[in-house]
């Protein structure tokens, strides 16, 4: 059995944690592979980072662009192998084809095989992923979680994707407990829980006159003052090279990644306008600086300054990658204000959440 | 087509030292043939052409090797980058490489984050400066090296192992075509 602070786990038992965004769920699986020194993890018994053998006890964390040791899978195994044994079949058969394709080049999917099959390969008998399903679709869903083990501890708060994966849940709310797995059905918890999985709903105003006419890969599109127009598709549909186009047209778009979007030192200085700030409920961080956030408030300070920047229309590039439960409605929240405004609104989007609160969804791919 | 870093080392300091004591014509042609990128070949047969033009007009064709040599460096560069098995600096290097192999799977990961800060200061109608740029990227490499560490510790647990180099035809191959080359342009030097 292995046991980090109050959660434990069983060999064959596949357990998730959930926890909204900063509630420690990262913090905890470092201190499962000894990176911090509290709770201390304990296998079978004994502490496991008086010695630790991570080829007993390992770990994916959360981005895969992050935790690559060599271009290729091939390339990465060949400098693993230099430090222990693996079973390196597996992750042949995991990469399929792409066992020998740059990491950079692979579907967000494979990104997360190539990190996942990197370090199956060590045999691990617990593994310990840290929201493995951020920012994928249901194709790489199933990609990531079809290479699963069978034991594993999961940290996640996009309770869909777990339902059927998981035997236990923990919870962590001031403290971690262990909650029955009828829970991921119950929208209340989700939701008092900054959980992800509830139904959202969004205030739906009159349509104004048209205010954007653009050609996106061949499809004529129209967006409306207050009209929150959805651009749905898989992974690699062009999306992204969708939202990359309108931002040429005079449309102020918000990227993926929050953290390279800001530039100046504070809140106030982002945003640059009094009115903005208010209006998004961010004057009392207007000194901070806004890397030091939680997600839900930067895209807050970037919608703040699409806002005040003028621009009529706004363009979002999946925005709910990493959201929580709570960002995921703030996020709304703020989108009811831009519509409120007059601007309109274009999302690119896999998200079933965001999907929801669109006034017209346009499928690309 | 994947090269031993083992190889690589000596054979590109043999072409290169010895195309800076010839006119380095053959070193520059036998590493372009070896990297195969076609557009850069493209290039550089024009800057070359060029270079041998004006300076013969200006009566300083003494100055030409400069310009292959020039050439057979960025070749070497670009053999070095492209072609070599990275694990295999491991066979040269030992453990005290790890953080060099780690480096070069990480440049393209930190061009693409430059080129996409670059498109964000524009997208906000920001004017560019180095100040602008320097806060998120470090914000950005902090993060990266907080992951790092994370998979560095479960990916390379256990004793580092020095294995000795395995060759292949190809190591063989360039190997000896290198050191033909650099005897053939000494000879015809002399």
């Amino acid at each position: 059995m292995f046991v980090v602070g109050d959660i434990e786990i069983e060999r064959g038992e596949r357990v998730a944690l959930l926890g909204r965004s900063g509630s420690g769920k990262t913090t905890l699986i470092r201190a499962a592979i000894c990176l911090r020194d509290s709770p201390k993890p304990f296998l079978d018994g004994r502490d496991f980072c008086a010695d630790p053998d991570y080829s007993k006890v390992s770990a994916v964390m959360q981005e895969p662009s992050w935790q690559v040791l060599a271009e290729t899978s091939e390339e990465e195994l060949s400098l693993i192998s230099r430090y222990h044994d693996g079973n390196i079949s597996l992750a042949r058969e995991l990469m399929g084809p792409y066992f020998s394709t740059p990491f950079m080049k692979l579907s967000d999917g494979y990104k997360r095989r190539f990190v996942l099959s990197s370090v199956l390969v060590g045999g691990p008998e617990y593994l310990l992923l840290d929201e493995p399903f951020s920012n994928l679709d249901s194709e790489g869903v199933k990609l990531v979680s079809d290479a699963l083990p069978h034991t594993y501890l999961m940290a996640e708060h996009r309770v869909p994707e777990l339902r059927s994966m998981v035997d236990r849940v923990y919870v962590i709310s001031s403290g971690v407990r262990e909650v029955n797995k009828d829970k991921l059905w119950d929208e209340d918890f989700l939701r008092s829980h900054g959980l992800r999985g509830f139904k959202i709903w969004r205030e739906r105003r009159r349509l104004g006159e048209t205010i954007l006419r653009a050609d996106i890969k061949g499809i004529s599109v129209e967006v409306r003052r207050g009209e929150v127009l959805c651009l749905v598709g898989s992974n690699g549909s062009g999306k992204t090279t969708a939202i990359k186009q309108l931002s040429k047209r005079g449309v102020r778009a918000v990227f993926q990644n929050p953290d390279l979007q800001f530039f100046l030192k504070t809140v106030g200085e982002e945003v640059n306008s009094s009115e903005a700030l208010s209006l998004f409920n961010l004057v009392h961080l207007k000194d901070r600086s806004p890397y030091t956030l939680s997600y839900g408030e930067k895209m807050r300070v970037l919608m703040a300054s699409a806002i005040a920047s003028g621009s009529k229309v706004v363009a979002f590039d999946e925005p709910s990658t990493g959201m929580d439960g709570d960002s995921l409605i703030s996020f709304v929240r703020a989108l009811e204000l831009l519509s409120e405004d007059g601007r309109g609104i274009v999302i690119a989007t896999h998200d079933r959440d965001v999907v929801e609160v669109c006034d017209s969804v346009v499928k690309l791919g | 087509m994947k090269l031993n870093f083992a190889v690589v080392l000596p054979a590109l300091i043999l072409i290169s030292a010895t195309a800076a004591l010839t006119n380095g014509v053959l070193q520059m042609g036998f590493t372009a043939l070896v990297h195969r990128k076609w557009r850069v070949i493209v290039i550089e047969a024009a800057v070359v052409a060029a270079s041998f033009i004006v300076l013969s007009n200006f009566h300083r064709l003494y100055l030409f090797p400069f310009a292959t040599r020039i050439m057979t460096y960025v070749n070497s560069y670009l053999i070095a980058s492209e072609l070599v098995d990275r694990p295999t600096v491991l066979d040269v290097f030992g453990e005290r490489g790890v953080p060099l192999v780690i480096a070069l799977a990480y440049y393209p990961t930190f061009i693409s984050v430059g080129r996409e800060l670059i498109e964000n200061l524009k997208v906000r109608g920001l004017k560019f400066s180095p100040s602008k740029v320097v806060l998120p990227l470090l914000v950005f490499t902090i993060k990266v090296a907080n992951e790092l560490e994370a998979a560095y510790t479960v990916k390379l647990y256990g004793k580092f192992r020095r294995t000795l180099p395995k060759l292949g035809l190809w190591d063989y191959l360039f190997v000896l075509s290198s050191v033909v080359v650099s005897c053939l342009s000494l000879v015809i030097l002399r």
